[in-house]
């Protein structure tokens, strides 16, 4: 519903802030825009007018409590008694313009404004409708099922338009939705056919093939592989275990693996050095390598003979190492082989790993997507880092940010806490959706990133669990307040174990 | 009291008509019209040489209900041949006399009047409040908005009176009858309901008109230099003109040591001891000297200049009247 012009009126501006004055009845909410002329600008705040003689009013009728208070009054004056004093101000950012296109085709969203010659007498001032808004911003969604509504009076359904993400950041306090939202965000990737990696901490994605209302596999469940380093017996028939075939990682992984450090066991070190070194571009094993350093004529020396083949030992029970068929995995789930279906999720099960298994896994996928994408032996995906400070060192952080976009690897950080990544991520940031946060040092943070101003990002204190702010790209650089709208037919919920 | 709102309801006007709203300034938080003087003028009271000071306890055990109660009236605005106003009334009751209070408010009531139905309204509300049929000129439309607020705290009074027990009921005013807004039988009535219940009636004025005789000097000067709790009673014995209709005992009482003071009338046949009374009233005086029961009264009838600002915005609304601008203004904008 359109609220009138005559019920909202310019108090004044400040900076690029308006202050919109507006009664009880008329309904505005966070994230609304307020078309004022031809001016945009969206609310980020709402409070009580400041009117004088406020607060001895209420003072006045604290003397006595409400509970013990009973009032008589004529039924017409009833509604108008108190709405004074309860006259809001919302504030509200400006964005920019409306602006023709010219040839009838509408109005074109332009960021900034020109001029400043709103009258506060006449001007015109309405909450813009949302689909007023995303087709003044070139916001065009065909599906059905929305990822999201907008939380505006007049709600639109919200999509992420695949072909828009590029670095992207999912962020949020515990308990806010930005695990939901992702999981979300990753099955509407599956259904438009993109394939999406995902490092799993936490569990979060095991379920996903399992139906929200009985424990059978749901309709995206063919497309699901869950890999889970030292797997013992799988339990169904999507989840498989993750093994590193010993040749695709390089011997200072390895050595780190196994805690063989160059500089205080330096013999040791140069021997596994030399091993992978003669078998450069072959294909090789732990057996190939427990024979190398069981043989006295490769490893004279006792002792370092006898902690390499501890190691080796070491390395074989860790269950880690075995040949794997990652790539006939990425490629089935892309639709390059038989049966020719695109789209999918890979989850790399890291919740029960140790934290440096999990380094060592990481970058074993990482560095083999990389060259896959980069030989176009797998097509371009999506990467999904829950909590990725977790499992990824700075050096590899630079990597995923700089580099693998170029190769068609399209970085997703989600984190509970926006200060966990380096500036370098807000920097090249593409996309932002955030959630609920109280924090004021994480909303700085976030402010600070320049994806969202200041106070829009103070508003995200009052959304509630499953509302977010998205911005970027998928937004045509102006910030939705939107909704995630549930997921029906699948079991979103993670693996986590409740105490009681 | 359910048929508060039904005496008092709105009357229809004409629509489209001019409304000049008053000039309210948010800055002056709480806004009323000051009352009618019940007192016709200058009232003399013959004066002693030695007037008979009593002290009194403050301290009081009893648990008795007090009960106060006040009006307020305002005009919201001018309309042809009349105006646009609202009254309100509040009873603020401390239970057991234990501070624990309640409050109920009637109103605020709208009222408009104009020469049309000015005296259609003064005739109901004589006949439904004071039960008399005869014929009284109603006030001009511009005194009429003060005349209702009389009515309607005249109305609640008797409620109190006839539908409490055991209670001190306290009013501000005085215990005059026979005025232009209170017959002296309809004060009589409701001095006998509130005894016939065993309430017990004090009304506390901050201003009268009674002037000693020698020195032409307000009454209330009596206790000039006289440190309280104290009162000075026999006061209406000497009042020189319509002694018959005043209705109470008058006493000038200071209810606190450092306090001003007030003048108070009892009942003759009050069901409390009239000192005691004193007592009673003066155990829950506050800062200069006053009821807080009363105080709270005042304070919460009065209406806010937030709540004028409303009212005016709901007359316009109810009545369809349009905004007539001050000539003035409109002549000199600045």
């Amino acid at each position: 519903m359109e609220c009138e012009s005559n019920q909202m009126h310019i108090l004044t501006k400040e900076g690029d802030e308006m202050y919109i004055v507006f009664s009880p009845e008329t309904k505005i909410r966070y994230g609304d825009t307020l078309c004022l002329d031809d001016i945009l600008a969206q609310v980020v705040d709402i409070r009580f007018a400041d009117v004088p003689g406020v607060l001895e009013h209420i003072l006045r009728k604290s003397l006595i409590s409400k509970t013990n208070t009973q009032q008589d009054v004529q039924k017409q004056i009833k509604d108008v008694i108190d709405s004074l004093a309860d006259q809001k101000v919302a504030v509200a950012k400006i964005r920019g313009r409306l602006e023709d296109r010219g040839n009838g085709s509408g109005k074109a969203f332009i960021s900034g404004i020109e001029e400043f010659n709103l009258s506060r007498a006449n001007a015109s001032i309405f909450v813009l409708p949302e689909n007023q808004l995303f087709e003044a911003l070139d916001l065009k969604f065909d599906s059905d099922s929305a990822f999201s509504k907008t939380l505006s009076v007049s709600s639109n359904n919200f999509e992420i338009t695949p072909g828009k993400l590029g670095i992207n950041i999912i962020t949020g306090t515990k308990g806010s939705g930005k695990s939901y939202a992702a999981k979300r965000l990753l099955l509407k990737l599956i259904t438009h056919g993109i394939l999406t990696v995902v490092f799993d901490v936490n569990g979060e994605y095991l379920n996903l093939w399992r139906s929200d209302t009985k424990n059978e596999p749901n309709s995206y469940a063919p497309r699901i592989v869950v890999l889970t380093p030292q797997l013992g017996q799988s339990k169904n028939p999507y989840e498989k275990p993750l093994l590193i075939p010993l040749s695709e990682i390089d011997a200072d992984d390895f050595a780190k693996l196994l805690g063989v450090n160059p500089e205080t066991t330096f013999p040791t070190y140069s021997e596994l050095l030399q091993f992978w070194n003669q078998r450069r571009g072959q294909v090789f094993d732990l057996n190939d390598l427990l024979n190398y350093v069981s043989n006295k004529q490769n490893i004279p020396t006792d002792s370092v003979r006898q902690a390499l083949m501890s190691r080796v030992q070491t390395a074989i029970s860790s269950r880690l190492f075995g040949p794997g068929d990652l790539v006939g995995i990425l490629r089935k789930l892309q639709g390059l082989e038989k049966d020719n279906v695109s789209g999918g999720a890979l989850v790399i099960n890291l919740s029960d790993s140790k934290a440096y298994e999990r380094f060592v896994i990481v970058e074993y996928i990482r560095r083999r997507i990389e060259v896959l994408c980069q030989q176009e032996k797998i097509k371009p995906l999506v990467l999904f880092l829950e909590e990725a400070h977790m499992y990824v060192n700075e050096e590899n952080m630079r990597n995923i940010l700089t580099r693998m976009r170029h190769f068609g690897i399209f970085p997703t950080f989600i984190t509970n806490d926006p200060r966990t990544l380096p500036d370098e991520a807000y920097t090249l940031l593409d996309n932002l959706i955030t959630f609920r946060f109280r924090n004021d040092d994480e909303l700085r943070h976030l402010a600070k990133s320049g994806m969202l101003d200041s106070s829009t990002v103070q508003s995200l204190k009052f959304l509630r669990t499953r509302q977010c702010i998205a911005m970027g790209e998928i937004t045509s650089g102006y910030p939705i307040f939107t909704e995630v709208q549930p997921q029906q037919g699948v079991k979103m919920g993670g693996e986590t174990r409740k105490l009681v | 009291m359910e048929r508060v709102t039904e005496i008092f309801a709105a009357p229809d006007l004409q629509t489209g008509i001019a409304f000049k709203p008053s000039e309210i300034e948010l800055n002056s938080f709480l806004v009323e019209t000051p009352k009618e003087t019940q007192e016709p003028g200058e009232v003399v009271v013959t004066e002693e040489s030695s007037p008979d000071f009593q002290s009194f306890s403050r301290e009081d055990g009893s648990k008795t209900n007090v009960v106060a109660t006040d009006s307020t009236s305002f005009i919201l605005g001018y309309i042809p041949d009349g105006v646009v106003g609202v009254v309100r009334v509040s009873v603020v009751t401390n239970h057991d006399h234990s501070n624990n209070r309640s409050l109920q408010l009637y109103g605020p009531y709208l009222i408009a009047v104009n020469t049309v139905n000015n005296d259609i309204m003064h005739k109901k509300l004589n006949k439904t409040i004071f039960a008399k049929e005869e014929e009284v000129k109603a006030p001009a439309p511009i005194r009429m908005i003060e005349r209702v607020r009389g009515f309607l705290e005249n109305y609640v009074q008797m409620q109190l009176a006839c539908n409490l027990a055991n209670s001190v009921l306290l009013f501000d005013g005085s215990l005059i009858g026979g005025t232009v807004d209170t017959p002296i039988d309809f004060r009589r009535r409701l001095i006998a309901s509130a005894k016939g219940r065993m309430n017990s009636i004090m009304a506390i004025s901050k201003h009268t008109n009674l002037t000693l005789s020698k020195s032409r000097r307000n009454i209330l000067s009596l206790l000039e230099g006289v440190d309280g709790p104290v009162f000075v009673g026999g006061i209406k014995d000497k009042i020189s003109q319509d002694r018959a209709n005043y209705l109470g005992d008058i006493y000038i009482s200071r209810f606190s040591p450092n306090g001003e003071a007030f003048r108070v009338d009892i009942p003759p046949e009050s069901h409390i001891a009239h000192e005691k009374l004193f007592s009673i009233v003066s155990s829950m005086c506050g800062e200069y000297g006053y009821p807080e029961e009363l105080k709270l009264a005042h304070m919460c009838c009065v209406h806010s200049s937030l709540e004028l600002l409303e009212l005016q915005a709901a007359a316009i609304g109810i009545h369809g009247m349009t905004i007539k601008e001050d000539l003035r203004k409109k002549i000199f904008p600045l």
